[in-house]
């Protein structure tokens, strides 16, 4: 576990550089400017170099002592993760092409298939009784403005 | 000055009580106290939740609602570490420690009786002190120049980010994160788009909404999925008679609220400590005046009583220079002020004087929310029982898709979806990273106000950097921030050097968490 920990930091650490890094660069970009007439560069070229010494510090730490973290890190839940993140994904694709209840289904249905106990009816059922409520109450209630229903067609005159 | 408050007070009673606001208060500590119940979701996942929906309405109802769902989220939060021995929220962690094992006696409705009374007894105080504290502040804070308004920024910040669990540092660099997220859009000064990378819906800035779903709902789902351990619902048959404690209970309990209430105060007051380090301080300090310590950890009722009071006063406090100098004290402090910001509304000084009804109206409701919360709790406390047990398989999907709809209402907009998406899972990898996402929030609010007063600041100097330390007041901003980072690197090395000191077994707890 020791040798995890320590390389946790100096990724952490690592993408703080880069980010630093890359504020940096584009940050000059937008012009400097002088300290009496600031341009839209200086902030961001300052919090690069930030960004940068704070990465570079966790990085270090990292590398020197393991003492900074004590939590246990849980294991990758990767079937649970694919769930979730396509399960927004179909809200959005879904959404775009045939309105909101058939994404507000998928979206629920497909999110709820990642856990580790749910069958394809637990999530059928959830993902019906959620879409329901979904309209119920935004559509109906708060009318958000969302067509609950339409045809591809209209996808880019929309 | 003080009859000049009540007066004050008075009104904000009665923008309070109109039914229609009144009628929020009520839905956000009811709906607050619902999710603060719910295993895996805290006071940072309802606001964000609710915060759509507040576009639409007014300043003051707004604002009404979403503090009211953040005390009642907190009443929830200390059901479910009683109950549960499962602190949602860090400040009741403490609470978690003489709780349960009061639960494993029988006795966890008591202890609830005791943490809705000691809460009530801490926000009292905390309510009463920002009432008299803040007009005070306000009238001090005018006087405040950019360079000033700056350094007061970078403390706050500061004192923000080293609050999060975890290492300082990273806490540090989240908030800097912040900033940099922050930066991103239009530039007001120039017109330049800054970080846009050609994308129009960008040209206005990173949605707060995206942000705050993002890490505090999508990535909290990818966190939890499949990893929550499951819950022990053994003790959770509660009725509202077990919720009377005893007599006896009651003598030891109210004066430990009270000691508690004083200390959470005081915390509040020192830039760097807020509710959790309140809560622990409390305890441990009641332990240590305490006749018999050997109770404690084993079911004391001053163990409940003095950090659940401590907790309360201490958020309080912290609405003193949300409010009054548009500083947040935390990430929920943050999300109040960009809810304020969205709906036009500059948050500082001028707040109390442009805008007497959202802060008058706001501590008036604190009260009138407070009470509610207590009709609600008590009569209410079976069903908040039962929702203990929800599933966290029916729980995720259904708030992944109100975090859905909630995000394209914000601007009737799926690629405000796709950004919370890729905000999820950033957050995600950095949470598993070590990296705790609520200082972001901070930077990413403060970030803004931060480069104009900046840039303003440099302006008015002709670019002379020692402006920030030739101004007093700015001089005395920057001396407490770097005390604050010297008190936090001497605590850091002398901890490694002694490792067994009672608070840094108590700073593990809380990592824990």
């Amino acid at each position: 576990m020791r040798g995890r920990i320590i390389s946790r930091d100096v990724y952490g650490g690592a993408i703080f550089v880069l980010i630093g890094l890359v504020i940096l660069v584009q940050g000059r970009g937008f012009g400097i400017g002088t300290l009496a007439q600031v341009g839209s560069g200086l902030f961001p070229v300052v919090l690069g170099v930030v960004l940068m010494g704070l990465g570079a510090l966790i990085a270090l730490g990292g590398i020197v002592s393991s003492d900074s973290e004590s939590e246990s890190v849980p294991p990758m839940q990767w079937k649970g993760f694919a769930a979730i993140i396509s399960g927004v994904v179909a809200f959005i694709a879904i959404g775009n092409l045939f309105g909101l209840a058939p994404a507000a289904f998928s979206c629920v249905f497909i999110s709820a298939l990642g856990d580790r106990t749910a069958t394809v009816k637990s999530a059928a059922i959830l993902a019906t009784v959620m879409t329901l409520f979904a309209l119920c109450f935004f559509s109906y209630f708060l009318n958000v403005q969302f067509p609950v229903l339409q045809l591809p067609t209209s996808w880019g005159s929309s | 000055m003080i009859s000049a408050a009540l007066v004050d007070l008075w009104h904000g009673f009665e923008v309070a009580l109109q039914p229609s606001n009144l009628m929020w208060c009520f839905i956000g500590v009811l709906f607050g106290n619902l999710v603060g119940v719910l295993p895996g979701m805290g006071a940072l996942a309802a606001i964000s939740l609710l915060l759509p929906l507040t576009f639409a309405m007014k300043p003051v109802a707004a604002i009404l609602m979403l503090a009211g769902i953040y005390y009642g989220s907190q009443y929830g939060g200390a059901i479910c570490s009683i109950l549960l021995n499962l602190p949602c929220h860090p400040p009741h962690a403490v609470t978690c420690l003489d709780g349960y094992p009061m639960t494993q006696q029988g006795r966890g409705g008591a202890a609830l009786g005791i943490t809705m009374l000691s809460s009530f007894i801490g926000a009292s105080f905390g309510i009463t002190e920002m009432i008299f504290f803040a007009p005070i502040l306000v009238e001090f804070a005018f006087k405040f120049g950019a360079a000033d308004i700056c350094s007061l920024m970078l403390l706050g910040l500061l004192s923000g980010s080293t609050l999060a669990k975890g290492s300082p540092l990273k806490g540090v660099a989240m908030t800097a994160l912040g900033l940099v997220l922050a930066l991103v859009g239009t530039d007001v000064n120039t017109g330049q788009h800054r970080f846009t990378y050609g994308i129009d819906h960008l040209y206005e800035g990173i949605e707060i909404v995206a942000l705050a779903l993002g890490v505090f709902g999508i990535a909290e789902f990818l966190k939890s999925v499949n990893n929550l351990a499951p819950i022990n619902t053994k003790y959770t048959a509660v009725s509202l008679r077990d919720m009377k404690p005893t007599r006896s209970e009651l003598r030891r309990a109210i004066p430990a609220a009270f000691r508690g209430t004083l200390i959470g105060s005081l915390c509040a007051m020192i830039p760097g400590t807020g509710p959790t380090i309140a809560s622990f301080v409390a305890y441990a300090a009641e332990k240590k005046i305490s006749k018999t310590p050997e109770r404690f950890g084993t079911g004391a009722v001053e163990g409940v009583a003095c950090p659940e009071a401590a907790t309360h006063s201490s958020v309080q406090g912290d609405f003193i220079p949300t409010m009054s100098l548009g500083i947040p004290g935390d990430a929920v402090m943050a999300l109040l002020l960009g809810a304020l910001i969205i709906q036009g509304i500059q948050p500082g000084p001028q707040l109390v004087r442009e805008h007497p009804d959202i802060f008058w109206g706001l501590i008036a409701s604190f009260w009138v929310g407070n009470i509610l919360l207590i009709f609600l709790n008590v009569p209410l406390i079976g069903l908040w029982v039962k929702l203990l047990t929800v599933p966290y398989r029916y729980l995720y999907p259904s708030a992944l898709l109100f975090i859905c709809i909630g995000v394209y209402s914000s601007h009737n907009d799926l690629f405000a979806v796709g950004e919370t998406l890729v905000i999820g899972v950033a957050g995600f990898v950095l949470i598993r990273l070590g990296f705790h996402p609520a200082p972001m929030l901070l930077g990413f609010v403060l970030g803004s106000q931060f480069e104009e007063n900046l840039r303003r600041a440099l302006v008015l100097s002709q670019g002379d950097l020692t402006t920030f330390v030739e101004r007093p007041i700015s001089a005395t901003f920057l001396a407490i921030a770097s005390t604050l980072i010297g008190a936090k690197l001497f605590f850091h090395f002398r901890n490694r050097s002694t490792k067994a000191t009672p608070l840094s077994g108590l700073a593990k707890i809380v990592q824990h968490v």
